[in-house]
């Protein structure tokens, strides 16, 4: 893969707030390069570093250690999760200033049709709309910009499921027709499942797991069975019951005993390295 | 107020800040209305010469005590104006950005940061000294009326600024600290607080020596009891004046009083002159210009720190 | 959505398949995708277009849904719709003309729904229900009957 394809790489990113005597490390040696046209899961608990990740790769934060290569400020999206906006400008207003500050590159008919699907007047002042009408509104403002790099704080928080999944929809043809690659964040994965093809879980600052969906997935193995030992695989977790033991392990070659065995879902997945990874520094 | 003109962030400030514009115009307007109309009832009623060398308005003298009363507020309005522009700069101009979070909004656009700013105090700039050159040509028309009465002499404060180019510089000033506060300390209510407090500071120091920047003028005249043999020209602004002793030293007071005889007005000294420091009216713009460029300094330093500051944290 | 599950054929496998009220631009295919089904979802979509070749309701020549019109409708990744398109495209029946979609190649099973084999099928339910077998009753037996002869086959 040439560096070309890569939309968003870090190198030992790390980054620190309010000093030598701030909060600590938000995120710390953090390492990943992903890959143009996926659509990338950045998932973690509250706290995790997602949010400081995005603002990060959007040039708002300057890390404090290593680097993140992300595409020039034309070129990116981001809308952060309180989902910011002018208040005393109205939608059209907003939509308008997404063309006066993006001059080139602006596409208002995609624009003006995120926001009508919303049903709301365009003459209503920003502060007077619902949570999810601002998504939307943030939303038609990023896409607007036509990015290559498109970066979601938690895009889905405030939005019932038919919107969520209107809006996830209109997301995914954007991606479909012009490649953009998108991060989104969520602490909710059903949030995400389907839509991405790509994961960064990070947990405490750290990145835990990195890599294409399907890939992570035919990677681990689930298995049931007797209590036994497990090498060479990885055990990611492991739980005894009585004489049965139920595993999730990162297999090294095809696995073979007295297990059955399945492909773990993606939620599996993401559980058990959380659960392993919990308060324990990687 | 036309928008139709603006390009980009330009628009894009004057868009979200309509409402302070509007409000701001209309109340130029209404300054225009009630100096204009006080000054133009003043002029019908003109006022009479007295024998004894003195005018004295034909009427009642209402008309002229209303304009000067409006024309004092005035005074007092004008000298608050860098303080009202310094403090909306900082805090909804600047500070709110950070408060409310919209700056990611604003710099995650193809504009960069050193564009947002500058195309935000350009506006302010730009607004505020049109703004402030309109009322001083409000108030001009206004000091026709009153010029040269108590209060309305050209050192005095309020119309030192107003006439001059100090205000102007005050105006500059204000905005160029309010950008740099409004950064640093990112709660509109307290970047508020701190650049008033910075900007009145900065008012106060300069109020207080601007008198010291040019070297005064001094007469001496024979010490004489019961009156000043000493004479200014008449729009001169007095500094000092007291007594000289035998010795040379300056002695506090004026003239001996008329009750004491003249060996007593000072026991155990010798007076030998009165003398008076006073600044000539041609003193005048010399001091407006030495005052304009500390304080056009002070504002270039002010916003060459605020870029500096937006540079190093927002690549 | 549960409806529509409720009044699927009963010899429906556990995927489902919706036909567009509308016939947009030659687009005769919605999918609905089950994220709880266990079922991956590119096979779904595999699943579902060959469903409706079996029922003769795609036909040679046919276009498929652009992977954008997909994904818009149903928020899933555009790679899974490629990647369907890609299975469907290894097996023969379908094929991608660049710049104007995916075609219909081939046909599958035993054509068209008023086949004589439906005809048989039909007689069957007809009788299974005479005898007073329940609808899951009828639908286990399709089951096991299918998984008896159809062992180890890919979808």
């Amino acid at each position: 893969m040439t560096k070309d394809d890569i939309a968003l790489e870090a190198d030992l990113l790390g980054k620190r707030y309010g000093g030598r005597r701030g909060r600590g490390w938000a995120l710390r040696e953090c390492d990943f390069a992903l890959p143009a046209g996926r659509i990338c899961a950045l998932v973690g608990p509250n706290g995790a570093g997602k949010s400081t990740l995005l603002a990060l790769a959007a040039g708002l934060l300057r890390p404090t250690e290593g680097t993140i290569g992300a595409p020039a400020r034309e070129d990116l999206a981001y809308v952060a999760q309180d989902k910011p906006l002018h208040p005393r400008l109205s939608v059209a207003d907003t939509l308008r200033m997404g063309r006066e500050l993006n001059p080139g590159r602006w596409d208002s008919a995609l624009a003006e049709r995120i926001v009508e699907g919303g049903g709301f007047s365009s003459d209503t002042l920003v502060h007077h709309l619902s949570g999810g009408q601002r998504t939307r509104v943030a939303l038609a403002l990023a896409l607007g910009k036509r990015p290559g790099l498109l970066l979601l704080d938690e895009p889905m928080a405030d939005l019932d499921p038919l919107a969520r999944h209107q809006l996830m929809g209109v997301l995914m043809a954007d991606a479909a027709e012009h490649g953009t690659t998108v991060v989104m964040s969520s602490h909710i994965l059903t949030e995400l499942e389907g839509a991405c093809d790509h994961l960064l879980l990070l947990h405490g600052g750290r990145v835990r797991l990195d890599g294409a969906v399907d890939e992570l997935l035919a990677a681990h193995t689930l298995l049931t069975g007797p209590v036994a030992d497990l090498a060479p695989h990885t055990v990611v977790e492991s739980r005894t019951t009585g004489r049965q033991l139920t595993a999730l392990i990162r297999h090294e070659g095809p696995v073979e005993g007295p297990w059955e065995t399945s492909e773990p879902s993606l939620e599996d997945l993401l559980l058990a390295h959380l659960r392993t990874t919990e308060g324990a520094p990687a | 107020m036309s928008t139709l003109a603006l390009k980009g962030p330009y628009w894009v400030t004057v868009r979200q800040y309509r409402r302070t514009l509007w409000l701001t115009g209309a109340l130029v307007l209404l300054t225009l209305a009630v100096i204009g109309g006080l000054r133009i009832w003043n002029a019908q009623v003109p006022d009479v010469y007295m024998e004894d060398g003195y005018w004295r308005p034909a009427d009642d003298g209402s008309s002229y005590h209303m304009l000067r009363g409006a024309m004092e507020q005035f005074s007092v309005g004008m000298v608050l104006i860098p303080f009202l522009v310094g403090v909306f700069v900082a805090g909804p101009l600047i500070a709110r950005e950070f408060e409310s979070g919209t700056y990611r909004l604003s710099l995650t656009q193809s504009l960069t940061p050193v564009a947002w700013l500058r195309a935000k105090l350009l506006t302010a700039t730009a607004v505020a000294v049109g703004t402030t050159l309109l009322l001083t040509a409000i108030y001009l028309i206004g000091w026709g009326g009153v010029s040269g009465t108590w209060q309305f002499n050209w050192a005095d404060r309020g119309p030192y600024e107003i006439t001059g180019t100090a205000l102007v510089s005050y105006v500059l000033l204000a905005v160029a600290v309010g950008a740099l506060v409004g950064q640093l300390i990112r709660r509109a209510l307290l970047a508020m607080a701190v650049t008033g407090g910075i900007v009145g500071l900065v008012m106060l120091v300069l109020s207080s020596f601007r008198w010291d920047f040019l070297p005064v003028r001094t007469v001496t005249g024979p010490a004489v009891a019961n009156a000043s043999t000493i004479t200014v020209p008449g729009d001169s602004l007095i500094v000092e004046q007291g007594l000289i002793g035998v010795s040379g030293q300056r002695l506090p007071g004026w003239f001996c009083s008329p009750d004491a005889p003249a060996a007593h007005c000072r026991p155990g000294e010798d007076i030998t002159a009165q003398y008076v420091d006073y600044h000539p009216e041609s003193h005048y713009w010399p001091t407006q210009l030495i005052e304009t460029g500390i304080l056009l300094a002070l504002a270039a330093l002010a916003a060459f720190a605020a870029f500096r500051v937006l540079r190093a944290r927002h690549p | 959505m549960k409806g529509a599950v409720d009044t699927a054929p009963f010899f429906a496998p556990p995927f489902h398949y919706l036909i567009s009220e509308r016939v947009v631009k030659g687009i005769v295919l919605e999918y609905r995708i089950d994220r709880r089904s266990g079922v991956a979802t590119y096979l779904q979509i595999v699943q579902q277009t060959k469903q409706a070749l079996r029922m003769g309701l795609l036909e040679p020549g046919d276009r498929l849904p652009t992977a954008r019109e997909v994904v818009e409708a149903t928020a899933i990744n555009p790679n899974t719709v490629l990647k369907a398109y890609r299975e469907l495209e290894r097996e023969g029946l379908v094929e991608a003309r660049r710049g104007l979609g995916t075609f219909v190649r081939a046909t599958l099973g035993t054509g068209p729904a008023d086949s004589p084999l439906r005809g048989e099928l039909t007689e069957w339910a007809r009788r299974a229900r005479a005898a007073g077998l329940e609808r899951e009753d009828v639908a286990a037996l399709f089951t096991s009957v299918l998984k008896e002869h159809f062992e180890g086959d890919d979808a």
